[in-house]
Order: structure tokens, then C-alpha cells, then sequence
């Protein structure tokens, strides 16, 4: 029995000296919500965005700040060669951790993102600390100036900021959602093609949104927001898409989640006046398959979309079966006029972002060897052939509108 | 170590080891016999109770320093009054009777076992015994020039008496509990179990306090090997005294120096009264209303008698949460801390910035602020249970508000803390035994200081060995975590969950293997020898 006991008292005796690991109180955290890489004359611009927990809550503990007086979030910069050497530079001026756990997007300003990306993704796939399901967002101009903005009425600028775009990618389906994992794989895959958010300041630019009186006001003069696809290829920014190409280019790289449009009755009315009904995609389903057709690649993208008619400002009686039918032609015709949108600008950018090259390399493995150095020139050379069906399943409470 | 024993040797807190039982005041083999000269036995009483001022000797038919030819031996308090004064008059009535020293001894002995009014009549034949039975409270009736005596069970003296167990309660079910006094105890049961099945087994324990032990079981149910397995232990105990059923219990529990309970113990008699139906032991004590119960496996301390008196579904979803509650007590403080100082990744964006805005200016590693916390707590738990009542509301208002509240405004603690803590000490208070939630309370210290060591694999560092020694643990030979571990199918239904009585139609299997059913096997009236719950 002695010897148990002196076993216990052994071990107990033993904790100590691992001196509590590597432990790490909360009050030594600096969380960051969100990272930026800009590069500028050859060297990394890191700025990250730390919460500054003492605002957050009104609780008791500590000193608490009131909120609206002090800032949530604290933003900082450091330079260096490598982004680790930006990184440790951190200690030379900040009192807390850099801890990248919680940091919830990954923001690549343009000098960054036109000088490639290899560095920032290789530097989240080594560390141990960050996390590959960052949201990835692209802005055309200082990762540093959106990182300083407010996103009223969030109190976490970062957070708020995945938020969107996660949002987004569920309800609108517009810009995919692309995550620091995600990025790799599509940049590693065939078609070495990525297309990352844009994330931009409208509105009055060096606005109050750095300040926290931009939450005393109830319509802020500017705001972030998400605005153009940018379009990688070989992790290089080579471009940009708008909207309705971005959305046509969800289409054909089956992104569609959910997304709400308009769509032209077939009597459309003058420009003035123009009549239109609103559709939703509740679920929709894209198969490409490649055909070899002369010289080159068929594409054939067989499109489902099932939804519901939210909104109908046209003419026709829907209490006709056939107007429904009509209807779902109109949808129809939207949807392929998006994705030959999407398509004339991925083949003008010369960038594969549906991922067609991996269709090819699933389906004619030995042709794909053959054609792969030249992919890039071979595309624009590619046919579409679009089947797409529409249906509405309903739409909603009332047959025809109020008239 | 040496000079650690001599200390407590001259203490006489321990015996020394080879002389054995020395000092014990009655001793039955060395008792001399009570022999004819009535003087000669009371003087040797007088000697040995040291003429102590409660032992009362009764003498009829003497005169001056003669002593009389009958006399009545008593101990003051341990009789009931009205039985001794009924004692007393039929003696005074037979006395003339026996006033002649010529009737032989046997007739003598006839006429008092005839007209003496006491229920329970006993031969005395040595000293040693005549001072065990006025010591229970028996009359001793001896007669002068007549070797032997008679004791009179008259038993009395002030006893509490039935009420509602306190440290045990239910919303539905009964609300009798054990009392001090053994007898009453006894009746308890037996009014619970009528049948010829029951049995007490009754010894004494204690060289001083020769205090009366009771196995209670029912004949047919109990394991025989388990209760030869108790008779033995029990007969192997030789301590002074046993003053209550925890000296008991930490002698024959299976292994001294673990943190769990292998016997439980329980203040009410249909707790009993079911334990002893599912083929279980009670080991009733003298001057004590907790009862042990053995054998016991690990779930038995989650399972409270309102169980079966409750609806099953409501009763299932309680042990539930007991069994929830139980992972708290002994987990979410060393959670909190391992989660808070290693692996912050695991929380939510929101939860660790409203943590981490808590902690802001706290001064305490969270470790220290944790132990600072429990340590608090056990004192003011403490603190309520030793003091007197009416200090009752002081306490709490101090502990709850002042420690509480004002520790978190001044920044010594964070708030999320004091809610961790409090929490975990409401869990505790759930598991229905005592013991038990002491046992988790004692881990839970252990645990804390491994998560703030190696966080979550501090954690495991601890509970791994828990688990393989609670797995190895046995009562009484019945492993400690069965059904679960050896797997029982057939008892899981009365585990986590407890069915309806409609499907629990036998009993488990862990404990008897004999007289499998309880119910009836068809519908659900039949009945069994042996046992008749339903």
C-alpha cells in the first residue's frame, strides 16, 4: 500500500515540472478574426485584425469598456521576406500570441494576389495553428484598408465579414464560397483555375467605417461588400468577373446552392417599363460531360433546376396549366443566357474555373495527356452544348397579382 | 515509522501487536460462573461496573447487612419503566412464595419463569452474561443459594422514533426512515417483507460497544456464497467499537484505498426492502438508522427508490441526467480549464471572445482560479453542514453573495468560472449517494490539476486509470460495472433506463442466479415462492 501511495505522491510530484505544457491563458490570446497579405517592393505586408475581448461584453470582469468608446478590434501591421518573418516581427511591438484558430477569412489585397499566392497558402497548410477552412476573399487594392473597416451592425469586422460571404454562397450562390483548402485543390487540380470573392469598400471612400462612431449612425456612408469574382489561374490573379458571368460560372461548376433572380416575362414590355417575375433555384443539379467532337471538346452540360416563382409581374394568367410551361421556358433561357455569360468570359480570360479540364481528364485520360500543355489555348475552343430544364414547383399564396 | 507506532501505542490508539485483546471487560471464556452465593455475584458486579451510579439492584426478603434471597438487576435508562414496575410487582407477589431456602433450586427457578411478565425469558449462567443482558436491557433476576439467574428482556429508554429520513428524501414514495434503535429497524423491514424468506442474522461487534449487527436477506435470493463471503468478513473484524455503520463498511469493504464505494448505505427501508428483493444483503447496525447494502455495482449509487415509484419514462430521462450529472461533477471544471488554456480552437468564434473578455484582468491562472473556486466551495459546503442551524442563512448569504458575486466585480475571478463551479456543485448534489458524489468530488481535484498540466490528454491521463480500476473493482465478488463490463444484455434495461415493471420480469442476474423470476412469465399475476414483488 505504501508503495501505491508513494507512486501517487510520485506523479503528483511530476506535474509540476511539465510545467503546464505549453499553456496558454485566455488573457495571452490575441484572437484574430481576420488576416491580410498585401506585397509590396518585394516583401510581405501581414495586417491581421485582433478582437479586443474587453469590449465585447458588458460583463463585469476586468476592465470593461463601455461599449461604442473603445474599438473591437485592434489592427496591425508587420513586413518581412517570408510571411513567418512578418509574423514574428509581431512580438517585436504586440503584447499578446498571434493566434490563428479563430480567424475566420483570409483577405489578399491585389499586389498580393497578382504576385501569386503559393507563399499564403503554403504558409496555411504548414502551420499547425491556422486553419484551412479560412474563407478566401480577394480585394482590389489593400488587404490593410478593408481589415480596418467596421461591418455595422457586427461588432466583429472578420467574423462578420465570412459571414457574408457564407451567407451568400447558401442564398445567392453568386460567388461560391472558397475556403484556403479549397483554393489549393482547385489550383492543384487540372484545371488550375480559381475563382476567389472580391471583397470592396462602396460608397464614400475613407469614411467614417474606420471609426467607431460609424455605429452612432444609422446608414453608414459605406460598406463592405462583395462585388466581382477574381479569377486565378496558376495562383496568379488574371482577371475579374462581374455578377451575372460569376453566377453563370456557378452554374457550370454546379455552385448553385440557392439563388434568387429576374427573369423577363416573354412579353418584356419597353425598357421603361419593363415587366419581370422573380425565381428562385431551390435545388439544382449540373452534370458536364465531355464529347470529343471535331478536334476539340463537346461540352455537354445537362442542367436541373426545380424552384419557385416568388415574384410575377407578368401578364399572362397563371391559372393556365400553360402559362407555367411558359414560364419555366422564360427561366430557362435566363439560365442559359448566365452560363454563356460565364462562359464567354472564362474563355476570354482563358481560365478554366468550371473545372472542365478534369471532366476531360476523368473521361479521356490518354487525350488529356496529350492536350494538357496547351488546356489554357484549347479552351476557348471548346463547345457548349447547354440542356437545361427549369421547373416551377409553386408560386406562393396567389395566382395572378393584384390588379 | 518505528516511532510513529510506539506514539500511538502509548496513546493506545493501536494495540500492540502480539498481546492481542486484552483490556476487554467482559471476556466470555474467563467469566466466572454465577454460583449460589447471591453476595458473591453482586459484589463481583459491583467491582466490575465500578460501582457505577445507573446500576440498580433491587432486593427483596433481606435484612441489614444480610443481602435478600431475591434481587433484580438493572441498568437504569436501558429498561422501559412500565415492563420493569409490572417486573417488580409480580416479584414482590411471588416472593413470600420463595422465602424458603430449602426449595430446590429448579422449582425455584419454575415459579419465577411463571409469574414473570416479560415476553423474553433467558437462562443465565456466568457473570459475563449477566452483564451482556442488563446491558441490552434486560432485567437479571437472581435468587440467592440458586445458581443461575433469569434475564427479562424489558427493553426501553429513550429512542427516537420513526420519521421522515433526512439525508435521503423523495417526492413520492415513503416517508419512514430507519431509526437508531435496531429493533424498530428490524420491524421496518419485516413489515415490508412478509415472508418466512427473510432472515437476520444478528452477532455483536465491538469489545466495548458490543454493538448488534444484523445481516438481513431473504433465504432463496441471497447468493450463499456472497453471504458466507459477509460472514466471514464480518467475523473477522475485532476493533473496540463500532459506533456507526461506516466503521462497518470500511472494514469489510473489498478494497480499502479506493476512491469508490463498493457498499452502499441507505436511511430508508424500502431502499432496503428492494435491495434485499433483488438478492442483495442489508447489514443493519445498533444506534445507527444507515444500513449497508452489498453487494453494490457502480450503478446502483445513480439509482434513487423514486425510480420504481415514478412513472418509467420520467424516471428514465432522471437517471439520464443523473448519469450526465455525473460526468459534470467529475469533468466540466477540468474541461473548462484544459479547453480554456490548450485548446481554444474548440470553442466557438463567440464563446471564446466572451470568454476571453471575462478573463481580461483577472489575475489567477485559471488552473489557480479553478482551485481557488472548488476550494471555496468545499468550505462553505463544509461549513453548512458543520454549523449550527440557526447560522443556516448567514452562511449562504456570505458564501453565495459575498464569495460569488463580489470575487467576480473585484476581477479576482472570472464569471464563467463561478458558473463552472457552481454548476459542477449542483451536479454533484444530484447522485443520489452520498458517498458516491464524495468519491467524484475527491477525482474532480486530481483531474483539474492534470487538465491544467496536459489539457485534454491530462484529462485521459487521468480517466483511463479511473476506468480500469473501477472496471477491476469487485463487491463482495460481483464485479463493480456490471452489467456494462462483463456486458449483461439482459440488466441494461434497468440501467440508464428503467422500463416499465411490465418488462422487468426478472431479476438481475449479477447478484443471485437462483429463483430467476420475479413477475409472473405470462401475464402478470402469478406468484413465486420466495419472493413476491410486482
Amino acid at each position: 500500500m505504501r508503495r501505491v501511495l508513494r507512486c501517487a505522491v510520485g506523479f503528483l510530484l511530476i506535474l509540476p515540472l511539465a510545467g503546464c505544457w505549453n499553456r496558454i491563458e485566455l488573457n495571452e490570446l490575441g484572437i484574430m478574426t481576420a488576416t491580410g497579405f498585401d506585397w509590396e517592393n518585394g516583401e510581405w505586408i501581414v495586417t491581421f485584425q485582433e478582437v479586443v475581448p474587453s469590449t465585447m461584453t458588458s460583463g463585469m470582469g476586468g476592465a470593461s469598456g463601455g461599449k461604442g468608446s473603445q474599438a473591437t478590434v485592434h489592427v496591425f501591421t508587420t513586413r518581412g521576406k517570408t510571411i513567418r518573418e512578418a509574423d514574428s516581427i509581431n512580438n517585436l511591438e504586440h503584447s499578446r500570441w498571434v493566434y490563428l484558430a479563430h480567424n475566420n477569412v483570409l483577405i489578399l489585397g491585389r499586389g498580393a494576389a497578382k504576385h501569386g499566392i503559393q507563399d499564403v497558402l503554403d504558409k496555411y497548410f504548414r502551420d499547425t495553428d491556422a486553419r484551412l477552412t479560412t474563407e478566401l476573399l480577394v480585394t482590389d487594392g489593400d488587404a490593410r484598408t478593408i481589415l480596418k473597416q467596421f461591418v455595422p451592425p457586427e461588432t466583429l469586422p472578420g467574423a462578420a465579414i465570412a459571414a457574408i460571404i457564407r451567407k451568400e454562397d447558401r442564398f445567392s450562390s453568386i460567388f461560391p464560397s472558397v475556403n484556403v483548402f479549397q483554393a489549393a485543390l482547385k489550383l492543384s487540380s487540372e484545371a488550375r483555375a480559381v475563382g476567389i470573392p472580391e471583397i470592396a469598400l462602396s460608397g464614400a471612400e475613407d469614411s467614417g467605417l474606420e471609426s467607431m462612431d460609424v455605429y452612432k449612425v444609422t446608414a453608414p456612408p459605406a460598406k463592405l461588400k462583395l462585388s466581382r469574382l477574381a479569377v486565378f489561374r496558376k495562383d496568379r490573379l488574371i482577371g475579374w468577373m462581374n455578377r451575372e458571368e460569376s453566377l453563370g460560372v456557378s452554374w457550370l461548376s454546379d455552385r448553385i446552392k440557392s439563388s434568387t433572380f429576374s427573369v423577363p416575362c416573354p412579353d418584356a414590355g419597353s425598357a421603361s417599363e419593363s415587366r419581370n417575375m422573380a425565381y428562385r433555384v431551390d435545388h439544382a443539379e449540373v452534370k458536364v460531360i465531355p464529347r470529343k467532337a471535331n478536334g476539340g471538346f463537346r461540352m455537354i452540360v445537362k442542367a436541373d433546376a426545380t424552384g419557385e416563382l416568388l415574384q410575377y409581374g407578368c401578364k399572362e394568367d397563371l391559372t393556365k396549366p400553360g402559362t407555367v410551361r411558359i414560364m419555366e421556358k422564360q427561366v430557362r433561357q435566363k439560365i442559359m443566357d448566365d452560363m454563356e455569360s460565364g462562359w464567354t468570359a472564362m474563355r476570354s480570360l482563358h481560365a478554366d474555373l468550371a473545372g472542365f479540364a478534369d471532366r476531360i481528364h476523368r473521361k479521356y485520360p490518354k487525350t488529356w495527356k496529350r492536350i494538357k500543355p496547351s488546356w489554357n489555348e484549347e479552351l476557348p475552343q471548346t463547345d457548349l452544348d447547354l440542356r437545361v430544364s427549369a421547373k416551377i414547383r409553386r408560386q406562393g399564396l396567389i395566382y395572378n397579382p393584384v390588379r | 515509522m518505528k516511532p510513529f507506532q510506539r506514539i500511538l501505542q502509548t496513546l493506545g490508539l493501536r494495540r500492540p501487536t502480539p498481546t492481542g485483546r486484552s483490556r476487554a471487560p467482559a471476556s466470555a471464556s474467563s467469566s466466572p460462573a454465577l454460583n449460589a452465593s447471591l453476595q458473591e455475584t453482586l459484589s463481583r458486579l459491583q467491582t466490575s461496573f465500578g460501582q457505577s451510579s445507573d446500576i440498580v439492584v433491587r432486593q427483596w426478603g433481606g435484612s441489614g447487612d444480610m443481602s435478600g434471597r431475591l434481587s433484580l438487576i438493572y441498568i437504569e435508562g436501558m429498561v422501559n419503566p412500565k415492563l420493569l414496575s409490572n417486573l417488580t410487582k409480580a416479584l414482590s407477589e411471588a416472593e413470600p412464595r420463595l422465602a424458603d431456602r430449602s426449595i430446590a433450586s429448579e422449582s425455584v427457578e419454575e415459579t419465577i419463569q411463571s409469574v414473570l411478565p416479560a415476553g423474553h425469558l433467558h437462562r443465565i449462567e456466568t457473570d459475563a452474561q449477566l452483564y451482556s443482558a442488563i446491558l441490552e436491557g434486560s432485567a437479571a433476576v437472581l435468587v440467592d443459594g440458586v445458581p443461575g439467574g433469569i434475564a427479562a428482556a424489558v427493553p426501553g429508554g429513550e429512542r427516537r422514533g420513526v420519521e421522515e429520513p433526512t439525508s435521503q428524501t423523495v417526492v413520492r414514495g415513503p416517508k419512514e426512515g430507519f431509526t437508531e434503535e435496531l429493533a424498530i429497524n428490524l420491524s421496518l423491514l419485516r413489515r415490508k417483507l412478509r415472508t418466512p424468506g427473510l432472515r437476520f442474522e444478528r452477532r455483536k461487534i465491538g469489545r466495548y460497544t458490543q454493538t448488534s449487527v444484523v445481516i438481513a436477506y431473504i433465504d432463496g435470493l441471497l447468493d450463499p456464497q456472497i453471504l458466507e463471503e459477509i460472514r466471514t468478513r464480518l467475523d473477522a473484524i475485532d476493533t473496540d467499537s463500532i459506533l456507526e455503520s461506516g466503521y462497518i463498511e470500511e472494514f469489510i469493504q473489498d478494497r480499502t484505498w479506493s476512491p469508490f464505494p463498493t457498499i452502499m448505505n441507505t436511511e430508508r427501508p424500502d431502499t432496503a426492502a428492494a435491495a434485499l428483493l433483488e438478492g442483495l444483503a442489508a447489514i443493519l447496525v445498533d444506534g445507527t438508522p444507515f444500513v449497508l447494502l452489498a453487494p453494490v455495482t457502480f450503478f446502483k449509487f445513480f439509482q434513487a427508490s423514486e425510480d420504481y415509484y415514478q412513472r418509467y419514462d420520467i424516471s428514465s430521462l432522471l437517471r439520464v441526467i443523473r448519469l450526465f450529472s455525473f460526468f459534470v461533477g467529475m469533468l466540466l471544471p477540468s474541461l473548462y480549464i484544459a479547453v480554456t488554456t490548450f485548446h481554444q480552437e474548440m470553442l466557438p468564434t463567440t464563446l471564446l471572445v466572451s470568454l476571453a473578455a471575462q478573463r481580461e484582468g483577472t489575475p489567477l491562472p485559471a488552473l489557480i482560479e479553478a482551485f481557488l473556486m472548488e476550494i471555496t466551495f468545499e468550505v462553505i459546503r463544509e461549513a453548512g453542514v458543520r454549523m449550527p442551524r440557526a447560522i443556516g442563512p448567514a452562511i449562504s448569504i456570505v458564501g453565495a453573495l459575498v464569495l460569488g458575486q463580489a470575487a467576480v466585480q473585484a476581477g479576482l475571478v472570472s464569471g464563467a468560472m463561478v458558473i463552472v463551479v457552481s454548476f459542477t456543485a449542483i451536479a454533484n448534489f444530484v447522485i443520489p449517494a452520498l458517498n458516491m458524489a464524495a468519491s467524484i468530488r475527491l477525482i474532480r481535484f486530481l483531474l483539474m490539476l492534470l487538465a491544467g498540466t496536459f489539457g485534454l490528454f491530462g484529462i485521459l491521463i487521468g480517466t483511463i486509470p479511473i476506468l480500469t480500476h473501477v472496471v477491476t473493482l469487485r463487491s463482495f465478488g460481483v464485479p463493480y460495472f456490471t452489467p456494462l463490463a462483463p456486458l449483461e444484455w439482459n440488466n441494461l434495461k434497468d440501467l440508464f433506463l428503467r422500463v416499465p415493471w411490465r418488462l422487468m420480469k426478472s431479476r438481475p442476474e449479477a447478484f443471485y442466479q437462483q429463483n430467476e423470476w420475479r413477475q409472473g412469465q405470462g401475464g402478470n399475476s402469478g406468484s413465486h415462492p420466495g419472493g413476491g414483488a410486482g
